[in-house]
């Protein structure tokens, strides 16, 4: 039988294999310890799973009104490709999955490597998404903005697929925007393939509403000398999760993976990440800032593993955070995991409170308490909001910030 | 204008002032000197709010309103300053988005008019030419990687900005050479106005060659035991304290 399959299709076979078998990950996977998906579990079984929901006609075309520096703008509405609310630029090759499905998807996000039932499921049943691919020059920036159909529309699952290829020393900047609102389970599964001289940037702004859930899984292959640049902003979501794997595959490959995170009330939101050195010169370096406050909990676990044979690698990693709340919880976890000599690295990890020196120092020049609270929270954000490829990016990543810090103080700062 | 009575501040369980006196009228400058210990900067942190000082007796009024009571930003606001011996570098926070935030808040609540960002940068550039100080540096993070000297420069900078009714000047010639302490004393001096007290809290004489006070006073062991003219500086200098210690007699 399994002759007669096309190899996705036997790939999607095997994942809802895998899927029926391990189900959603238990706290007891060790990467699942500190986030549980109970909560997810009970909604799911209340609306029996995946929901497709239409497109309204009369979709609000304010909504895909794209932000400057952009190149394109793609419109996906619960997860699916809106072609007439979206600009694509001449160079970028879109695939609406729903209509085809290349066959080189799930080949990254290796099913073999991954006892993640999440993953599998989305490999299994995603039905939603697209393909990008540039086999040109320099595209510039597109966005991906994926928004909600109807705030007010029941409980959905939404298995969707993001598959970006680039070829020979294409390059790309991709950012990614969550902000659908309502209450939805996003199950998002991003696979990235690097050639050899590539440059993929690749921003996520996650900011769905905090009744939603985000799951998201970037699978990343990098070719010889290729760049990959990672930028991850989690404000939103009840749960926000998202796990990095990347493989430095050839020579010379070298990633980034920067991470900011704002956790408020009871948000709960985890960031793992996997970097596997597998070639030579292969260079990797990482930095993620978690701001933690109310109820909220900050997870952090990246792993760097440094393969038997692939010398003259370099690493780098650091976690950093910022506890507002003395009921803030934060999980830290940097590890390095290195199988020959000839490497450097270095990785750690800080969890503090606002600099008592630096508030009294602000204060003593007529700010407020609260505003010089909400400047430090910024300073201290500010390192990874700078590094973010576009700038209408960086602010609307400062506005969000600034809005996130008055709801607290009901102040606003400039940053 | 700072009229300080019988000031009593533990730190940690410890006496550190103990039954400080102190008058200081509008456009006056007064200097305090003292050995290490003798509660100097104890004195500059108490005056301008900072925690973790218990007040157990005695009363600081400025301007007529009871300063303990205040906050830091309060007291800021209504015009407290203090110039402060080690300037606390902040990452990540321009000098400049700093300064304008500070500055508005103060103006706002004088009842004048927030600056927009032409106005600020205009009184800004002519601000620093007061103090010397380098338009790149000044617009740089706050105080981050800036050496001893810009540190100094920079709150001067900020005092020039914000035009305080009274500043205290917490060893404010520590660490810096020669041109830098001109540079600084010469932003001080041009500060002094009949309507602005300011209290300079010095180990050494010398800067007071530069600032010079209408009175000189001595804390030993958390009081003030002897007030003077300028010429009292110089005595110490060359006398150092223990001739005054004797004519304590004892007391302690």
């Amino acid at each position: 039988m399994s002759a007669q399959l096309t190899p996705l299709a036997e790939l999607r076979a095997t994942a809802d294999g895998l899927w029926q078998s391990n189900g959603l990950p238990s706290p007891k996977l060790e990467a699942w310890k500190h986030t549980n998906l109970r909560a997810l579990q009970r909604v799911e079984s209340k609306t029996g799973g995946t929901v497709a929901t239409e497109i309204p006609s009369e979709f609000d075309a304010k909504i895909a009104a794209p932000l400057d520096g952009f190149a394109g703008t793609l419109l996906l509405v619960d997860g699916k490709l809106n072609l007439a609310l979206s600009v694509i630029p001449d160079g970028l090759t879109v695939v609406d999955l729903a209509d085809a499905a290349p066959e080189q998807l799930g080949t990254i996000a290796k099913l073999d490597r991954l006892q993640d039932g999440l993953t599998a499921r989305n490999l299994a049943q995603f039905d939603r998404g697209v393909a990008l691919s540039v086999t040109g020059h320099d595209v510039g920036a597109i966005e991906l903005r994926y928004v909600q159909s109807s705030e007010d529309a029941a409980m959905a699952t939404q298995e969707s697929r993001l598959l970006i290829e680039l070829a020979r020393h294409a390059e790309l900047t991709v950012v990614e925007r969550h902000i659908g609102a309502g209450q939805f389970v996003n199950n998002h599964v991003t696979e990235v393939d690097l050639s050899a001289g590539a440059v993929l940037k690749h921003v996520r702004v996650q900011h769905q509403d905090t009744r939603s859930f985000h799951l998201g899984k970037i699978a990343v292959r990098q070719g010889r000398d290729s760049r990959y640049e990672s930028h991850v902003a989690q404000f939103g979501a009840a749960i926000g999760r998202c796990d990095i794997e990347v493989f430095l595959a050839e020579p010379g490959a070298s990633c980034k993976l920067d991470g900011l995170y704002h956790g408020q009330g009871n948000q709960h939101i985890d960031n793992h990440s996997v970097i596997h050195h597998i070639a030579n010169n292969t260079t990797s370096s990482e930095l993620y800032k978690g701001i933690l406050d109310d109820k909220s909990t900050g997870i952090f676990r990246g792993n760097i593993l440094i393969y038997k044979g692939a010398s003259g690698c370099a690493t780098t990693q650091m976690n950093r955070n910022l506890v507002l709340s003395e009921q803030a919880t934060v999980h830290t976890k940097p590890q390095l995991e290195i199988d020959n000599d000839d490497v450097t690295a270095a990785h750690g990890a800080t969890v503090g409170q606002l600099d008592d020196d630096a508030l009294f120092y602000l204060r003593s020049r007529g700010i407020d308490a609260q505003t010089a609270h909400s400047m430090l929270v910024f300073a201290f954000a500010g390192e990874v909001v700078a590094d973010v490829p576009v700038e209408s990016i960086q602010t609307l990543l400062k506005d969000e910030l600034a809005r996130r810090l008055a709801a607290r103080t009901g102040l606003t700062v400039e940053g | 204008m700072l009229e300080i009575k019988n000031l009593k501040v533990k730190v940690g369980g410890k006496d550190i002032l103990r039954g400080l006196t102190l008058d200081v009228p509008a456009g006056e400058v007064h200097a305090i000197m003292g050995p290490n210990g003798s509660g100097k900067s104890t004195l500059s942190y108490v005056l301008a709010g900072r925690e973790g000082y218990d007040v157990t007796g005695g009363e600081v009024s400025f301007d007529g309103k009871d300063l303990l009571e205040m906050e830091a930003d309060e007291r800021a606001r209504e015009g407290m300053f203090l110039a402060f011996q080690y300037p606390v570098e902040v990452p990540g926070v321009s000098n400049k988005v700093f300064l304008k935030h500070a500055l508005n808040s103060i103006r706002k609540h004088r009842g004048q008019e927030e600056l927009d960002a032409v106005g600020f940068l205009k009184l800004f550039r002519s601000k620093l030419k007061t103090v010397k100080m380098d338009k790149k540096l000044a617009g740089r993070e706050l105080n981050s990687g800036f050496s001893g000297g810009e540190k100094k420069r920079n709150e001067i900078l900020q005092m020039a900005m914000l035009e305080p009714k009274f500043a205290i000047l917490d060893e404010t010639d520590s660490g810096l050479d020669i041109d830098a302490l001109k540079a600084v004393s010469d932003g001080v001096n041009a500060l002094r106005d009949e309507n602005r007290g300011m209290l300079v809290i010095t180990h050494y004489q010398r800067l007071l060659d530069y600032i010079v006070p209408d009175r000189v006073h001595v804390l030993l062991d958390g009081r003030i035991v002897k007030s003077g003219g300028k010429e009292l500086a110089l005595e110490l200098e060359e006398r150092g304290y223990d001739w005054i210690r004797a004519e304590q007699g004892g007391a302690n």
